[in-house]
């Protein structure tokens, strides 16, 4: 009676970090491209896109001096520096208050043009000095535009005063491009016809990710618990409850992505134990609830990384053109990649990530991530070397 | 107008204070005697408004030690802040307010007996049914090269005797007496370098001793009234940005916020003996990254035990209160 239980926990103590083991030693490999270190201090963040004409365009940070955006062509393997923030500005700032960063998500507009803003280097806000009093004060963050076609910059100012600006998602019907600021976290909206802002209001948000649906609306964390909802139609922001539904304590994504046919947000967060999925048919906008303005369901769907292994780092996240959910999730220290396919509600380990003939270099920190045309995933890590990886055709429709 | 109304104002008077149009509530608790500075050893605490409620716009002190939190969310409320238990009565009240207020004074009891139209006139209320708005007068200049650039202040404060005073056209203060309810200009200015006298308008006010008021400008400036003298001491700027949110008078220290409205409330304290300034910077309430008060204060008033509330503008307007550490 006693010997069986026994056996059992020797087996489970022999086992269980065998089967870790086993899962820690699957592999998926990358093709690895530093990002050139005269535009970077080695650091950057959710600034990273394929352009319609087949170029990964990357936004870097570059403390103390000038952010840059860089553009890699995969068929080339070269890249090209686009934009110097300082050069273009014509601003001599030094110190983080400086347009050190380019933070936001790169979007890109029907017509192919790439749109990026800048922010300051810091989060020190606790010093931060106005724009006008000090030398290094941060005057707000800039919006550029490039046209691949044309090869121009253009620099459309400066869109909230002495605010930098995070996170970004384009409405090309409208031909809207939505931001937050930091640090006072307000919803802005820069119209591309009328070369206007309009601030939409504080959302308490520190998102870096921002979603939007087939009717415009746009979707980012607010306070804690909260998702806030733009509303393009009724020009209103919301503040939605969310209401988890499923295993575990909801918190709040770090990414969001929106679902190929509009319906859902997948979303992932750092140390997070569930994929989650916001079902934008339950939202239920509600006049007199009282500390909100409606609400909305969020499905825990599946382990943000399969049993045994640990929960880790989730802070990028983007789309395949097979309609899975694909994050990173540093378990152990080593960046898994992680599909989650909500057709069958699954989340799969691809594997510890490797690069291509550099098997003892360690990926541990991504931040951003997107896809191109031909279903190649792209992210972006802050390991030494600063650099994009690439998951060739990876998320293809029918590979 | 005359005798009645001017006894209802003085017995207003221990009672009503200025306020003003925001969405944060702040309060400052008393500070240690021996102490580097007034403002070092004051810290920030959240005190969450009832849910739903959202934009404090006004503050007044009651009788009864409770403290009247007007909030301005989708609809116009009165909270009752009990000061003793920091408790909320549990439903707020709609309140009424003049359309075009853009400053007003209430009795003890939440009336409006004075505002400040967005004509810039002075109203004032007709007592005792308040049923009509008596138009005292203009107050307001006009700024130039601004549209519908009504020079506007945002505070009205009583003085020893009773009187409204404010500040309009190029800065010129102006004096409602509720005796003879006649509006005039004084031969006191604000404070405003050359050029600037049409944006000088009274942005916060506080009754001091002896019929001294302190004020702040849109500019910035701190200045001292004498409302019996008319006569005006210019403390500067205690800060570099303009605007001058909110201040209030505790155990003999003035201490204000100020700040632009697209820039983050910066506080600051004056000693009226010795004529210095200590600037508290940033409003931080938590360990967070993001844990500053950010939008603008304006409302801020002192209770009797020397706390002293403010309240901010934006969607999201909180409570707060600055405690002094135990």
């Amino acid at each position: 009676m006693i010997r069986f239980p026994c056996t059992l926990v020797t087996v489970a103590l022999f086992c269980v970090p065998a089967i870790a083991q086993q899962a820690a030693n699957k592999y998926i490999e990358c093709e690895q491209y530093a990002i050139p270190t005269n535009t970077t201090s080695g650091s950057g963040y959710t600034a990273i896109e394929a352009g319609l004409d087949g170029k990964i365009y990357v936004g870097t940070a570059n403390y103390g001096g000038s952010a840059h955006i860089v553009q890699f062509d995969p068929r080339t393997r070269k890249w090209r520096d686009i934009i110097d923030a300082h050069k273009v500005t014509r601003w001599n700032g030094t110190g983080l208050d400086s347009f050190s960063k380019f933070h936001t998500k790169i979007v890109v507009d029907a017509d192919g043009a790439i749109w990026a803003a800048s922010k300051q280097g810091n989060e020190e806000f606790g010093n931060r000095p106005e724009y006008g009093e000090n030398p290094t004060g941060h005057p707000g963050a800039h919006l550029f535009s490039y046209d691949p076609k044309a090869g121009i910059v253009r620099d459309h100012g400066v869109v909230l005063k002495q605010e930098g600006l995070m996170g970004g998602v384009i409405d090309r019907q409208r031909r809207l491009i939505y931001y937050r600021s930091d640090p006072k976290s307000h919803l802005v909206c820069y119209d591309i016809t009328s070369n206007t802002v309009r601030d939409l209001g504080q959302t308490a948000s520190t998102a870096r990710y921002m979603a939007i649906d087939p009717r415009g609306r746009v979707f980012l964390t607010g306070r804690k618990g909260f998702l806030c909802m733009y509303d393009p139609v009724a020009d209103e922001l919301y503040d939605l409850a969310v209401q988890r539904e499923g295993p575990g304590t909801y918190v709040d994504p770090y990414a969001i992505i929106m679902s190929a046919d509009g319906t859902h947000i997948f979303g992932c967060v750092g140390g997070g134990e569930y994929v989650m999925e916001f079902d934008l048919e339950s939202i239920r906008v509600e006049e007199n609830m009282p500390g909100a303005n409606g609400t909305i369901l969020c499905h825990h769907v599946a382990r943000s990384i399969p049993e045994p292994l640990p929960f880790g780092g989730q802070h990028a996240g983007t789309l395949g053109k097979n309609g899975c959910f694909y994050f990173p999730n540093v378990s152990n220290d080593q960046a898994h990649l992680i599909r989650y396919d909500p057709k069958t509600k699954r989340t799969e380990d691809l594997g510890t990530m490797r690069v291509k003939g550099k098997p003892d270099q360690k990926l541990t920190s991504a931040q951003g991530a997107c896809v191109g045309a031909d279903g190649t995933l792209w992210m972006k890590f802050l390991d030494k070397p600063y650099a994009i990886i690439a998951f060739p055709k990876l998320t293809a429709r029918n590979r | 107008m005359g005798d009645g109304l001017n006894s209802h104002f003085r017995l207003a008077l221990a009672f009503v204070w200025s306020l003003s149009f925001s969405s944060l509530l702040i309060t400052l608790a008393p500070a240690a005697e021996v102490e580097p500075g007034v403002l070092t050893p004051l810290k920030t605490i959240e005190l969450d408004l009832p849910p739903g409620e959202r934009s404090v716009v006004e503050l007044f002190l009651t009788t009864t030690n409770t403290l009247k939190v007007v909030t301005a969310g989708k609809r116009l409320h009165t909270l009752e802040l009990d000061l003793k238990t920091r408790q909320f009565a549990p439903a707020p009240v709609p309140l009424n307010r003049p359309e075009d207020a853009v400053a007003l004074l209430r009795d003890s009891s939440g009336e409006v007996n004075f505002h400040l139209n967005r004509a810039g006139n002075l109203m004032v209320a007709e007592l005792p049914k308040r049923t009509k708005w008596i138009d005292a007068g203009k107050v307001a200049g006009v700024r130039p090269r601004e549209k519908d650039g009504w020079q506007l202040s945002a505070a009205l404060v009583l003085d020893n005797e009773g009187n409204v005073l404010t500040a309009g056209k190029d800065g010129t203060l102006f004096r409602y007496t509720t005796k003879t309810s006649k509006l005039e200009p004084l031969k006191a200015r604000l404070p405003s370098v050359k050029g600037r006298e049409p944006w000088a308008s009274l942005d916060a006010a506080v009754l001091h001793e002896r019929n001294v008021i302190y004020g702040g400008t849109f500019d910035g400036y701190l200045f001292a009234l004498d409302a019996w003298t008319q006569s005006i001491v210019t403390h500067g700027k205690p800060l570099r940005q303009q605007r001058i949110q909110g201040l209030a008078f505790r155990k003999g220290k003035l201490y204000g916020v100020g700040g632009e409205p697209d820039g983050m409330p910066r506080a600051f304290a004056f000693d009226p003996q010795a004529s210095t300034f200590e600037i508290g910077g940033l409003l931080k309430f938590g360990a967070g990254t993001y844990d500053y008060i950010m939008e603008p204060i304006g409302a801020m008033i002192a209770d009797r035990e020397g706390n002293i509330y403010l309240g901010s503008t934006g969607r999201l307007g909180n409570l707060f209160v600055w405690e002094a550490g135990k």
